[in-house]
């Protein structure tokens, strides 16, 4: 008796799950540390595929593609903390609604 | 077999990239070693960045210029790139240009702004010549990133700083979605490569895969993102009306500009084996843009506001080339983007000389009595009008007319009727500006426009270039014409 | 779906256990348990004042980006010295350039006063 080899397909719907929680991450909370790692979801969900691919064309691309993703996600998070620094020096909070001086 | 690294001397191609993005890390690093270095200097230095960038350009355009893929087939400079950097480069320079009275007011330092700028600046470069997925996705997040850090450049302000925040957030989703678009796309085409993936997409079944569909629609979405497309405008007005001036200028008419270029370029050359499904998309995206911008900004009382949602508008009609499946409409994209990019930043210089801190100066009514009170100004912002409405004799007036010939002859003849009749309904927005100018007396609160020479400059090369676009076409239709030819 | 059935078994034994164990410890605990029971263990040292009362300073922030990006961008070293020696002297000229756009950073950060901690 053994488990039937996880393939692909299954890396994909890990994937999706994580981009749907990120996505209602972003969509539902109010925080913007919480809206960072719901960032984070999404940028490795995506991940998750490149390298899932990558492994199944037996294709370099996808990985060397994964390690930029990273690098990028790396530089998206400090710039995210670093506007997070100036809103809480300004407001002092880190809650999204409190920054509406703008109509929308 | 040769081997997998890339020759050196390939890299030479990338010269103008490189040379824009070491000289803004040196601009970084000059500015806090020297001990209040001035503002002048700094703007003098990013000019200069440019300017040896544009020199590295026209360098290179010759032995690389015809089209040859370099580093693995991932960068190409066809006369599209070249077109398109030439534009870059124009925008870097004058958003350079209308920055100066900004950055001299505020407390913040002079060497980062402008470094981010020039860091943009590269990531647009790159943009224009990336042949790879993985490649156009890092040159639009160098952008995105520099740009988030630029709208909310005056941190200690609260619009600003909004501003910033919300580009980020919004960005920061969209770069998400994008990259699970193009996760997608690799995973059922097996490359990133754009030819490559036009030879699989085009294989039969492939078309079929709904696997490529999730992932051409997901792609599509991310980039209509930075465009400013209905329906993912949302943070569209308040990223303009928030962000410093000068940054605003540059997101709408650079910004939008190079992500017009990237996204015509992934479609048409990557994924033309899905054209029919794409271009109905993009249909339904132009309409709605057309609409919603043009009916949003006719309530607007704030002008900076009014712009950011008459840009979504723009992007509907630029849109009209992609739509329309043939020469006319890839070429007519390209010329309306170059007029648009002029009149834009001509707009947001005017703009720029009378608003004052605290953002005093933004509505309609400090705009009365300009006409008399700085002739020039009030002129040139009339012929900036009169080309966002699409009236003769400017260059909007001729990139809208072949957009919507263009969509006419390729049987979108509905989108260009609307595209018309949005046009005409613009010009009661755009017009109220006008009467205000020309029609109203100054009142004591009416603030007086700054006297600057640089910025008067660029609202003067603005106003040539609008009208040059609109007076003799001919060589600029020609230039769109051979860019938009070379991509095949 | 034959092939799950060890899973499902697994999972039923991991539940079985997990409530098995808090019902004994329910059954074995004192009744009135005293208020020490409650706090956070420090070493046996009584705990002066609660976590949740403190907010962390928000240099810390500052911190954790920088070391974000310098941590991450390792990243490309790794590959980069695995394939050395197939690199040649182009790569290391090329990794040289990448370090000193870091450097460039790094300088940046130092000189605009990001690292110093008042």
């Amino acid at each position: 008796m053994s488990l039937a080899p996880i393939g692909t397909g299954h890396f994909l719907v890990l994937g999706a799950i994580l981009f749907g929680i990120g996505l209602f991450g972003i969509l539902t909370r109010r925080n913007l540390i919480t809206v960072l790692m719901s960032v984070e979801l999404l940028l490795n969900s995506a991940n998750l595929n490149l390298v899932a691919f990558a492994h199944e064309r037996a294709d370099l691309t996808g990985q060397v593609f994964a390690v930029f993703t990273i690098a990028v996600a790396a530089g998206e998070a400090a710039v995210g903390l670093g506007i997070l620094l100036a809103l809480f020096r300004l407001r002092a909070t880190t809650e999204l609604d409190r920054a509406r001086e703008l109509e929308g | 077999m040769s081997s997998p690294f890339p020759a050196p001397a390939e890299l030479l191609a990338l010269a103008p990239e490189i040379a824009l993005g070491l000289l803004g890390c040196l601009l970084l690093v000059v500015g806090v070693l020297g001990r209040g270095a001035s503002h002048r200097l700094a703007a003098g230095l990013a000019l200069g960045a440019v300017g040896v960038s544009a020199v590295a350009l026209w360098a290179v355009a010759g032995e690389f210029g015809g089209g040859r893929l370099v580093l693995a087939a991932s960068f190409v400079l066809d006369r599209y790139a070249l077109f398109w950097k030439a534009l870059v480069l124009v925008a870097t320079a004058l958003a350079v240009v209308v920055s100066q009275r900004f950055v001299e007011e505020g407390r913040y330092r002079p060497g980062e702004y402008y470094a981010l700028l020039l860091l943009a600046g590269t990531g647009m470069l790159l943009m224009a010549s990336g042949h790879n997925l993985l490649v156009l996705w890092i040159s639009l997040e160098l952008m995105a990133l520099a740009s988030y850090v630029l709208a909310g450049y005056f941190r200690e302000e609260r619009r600003s700083q909004e501003a910033g925040l919300k580009y980020f957030v919004l960005g920061a989703v969209s770069s998400g979605i994008l990259l699970y678009g193009i996760s997608l796309v690799y995973g059922s085409l097996g490359t990133l490569r754009l030819d490559e993936m036009a030879a699989a997409a085009a294989a039969p079944g492939a078309a079929d895969s709904r696997l490529l569909a999730a992932g051409w629609i997901l792609l599509l979405s991310g980039l209509l993102f930075k465009v400013a497309a209905a329906p993912f405008h949302v943070w569209t007005p308040d990223v303009y009306t928030g962000a410093p001036t000068p940054v605003t200028a540059f997101l709408a008419a650079g910004s939008k500009a190079i992500s017009f270029a990237l996204l015509a370029r992934v479609f048409v050359q990557g994924l033309p084996a899905l054209a029919a499904e794409w271009q109905l998309l993009l249909a339904v995206v132009s309409a709605l843009s057309m609409v919603w911008g043009n009916v949003a900004a006719l309530t607007q009382r704030n002008v900076k506001r009014m712009l950011a949602y008459s840009s979504i508008a723009h992007a509907g009609y630029a849109l009209l080339g992609l739509v329309a499946a043939n020469r006319v409409g890839s070429w007519a994209l390209l010329f309306y983007l170059l007029s648009y990019v002029f009149v834009t930043f001509g707009t947001f210089a005017v703009v720029i000389l009378l608003e004052r801190r605290e953002y005093a100066g933004e509505t309609y009514q400090d705009y009365a009595g300009l006409a008399r009170r700085a002739p020039f100004l009030a002129a040139a912002l009339l012929v900036f009008l009169l080309a966002l409405t699409g009236i003769p004799p400017t260059g909007g007036f001729v990139g809208k007319l072949y957009l919507f010939a263009a969509a006419v002859q390729a049987g979108w003849a509905w989108l260009a009727v609307l595209g018309v009749l949005t046009s005409a309904l613009s010009l009661y927005y755009y017009f109220r500006l006008v009467v205000w100018m020309y029609q109203q007396e100054a009142t004591e609160t009416t603030p007086t426009p700054l006297a600057a020479p640089s910025l008067v400059g660029a609202i003067a090369l603005c106003l040539l270039a609008t009208l040059a676009l609109g007076i003799v076409p001919g060589p600029f239709v020609a230039l769109a014409q051979a860019a938009a030819l070379s991509v095949p | 779906m034959e092939s799950y059935v060890p899973i499902l078994v697994s999972a039923l034994l991991t539940a079985l256990i997990v409530l098995g164990l808090l019902l004994a410890a329910r059954l074995m605990r004192h009744r009135d348990s005293p208020l020490t029971d409650r706090e956070p263990y420090e070493c046996g040292n009584e705990p002066e004042s609660y976590a949740h009362d403190h907010r962390f300073s928000v240099r810390y922030y500052m911190i954790a980006v920088l070391f974000v990006i310098f941590d991450v961008e390792t990243i490309f070293l790794f590959p980069w010295a695995v394939l050395l020696d197939k690199l040649a002297l182009f790569g290391l000229i090329e990794m040289v350039v990448f370090l000193a756009i870091l450097v460039a950073g790094y300088v940046f950060v130092w000189r605009r006063g990001a690292l110093d901690w008042a």
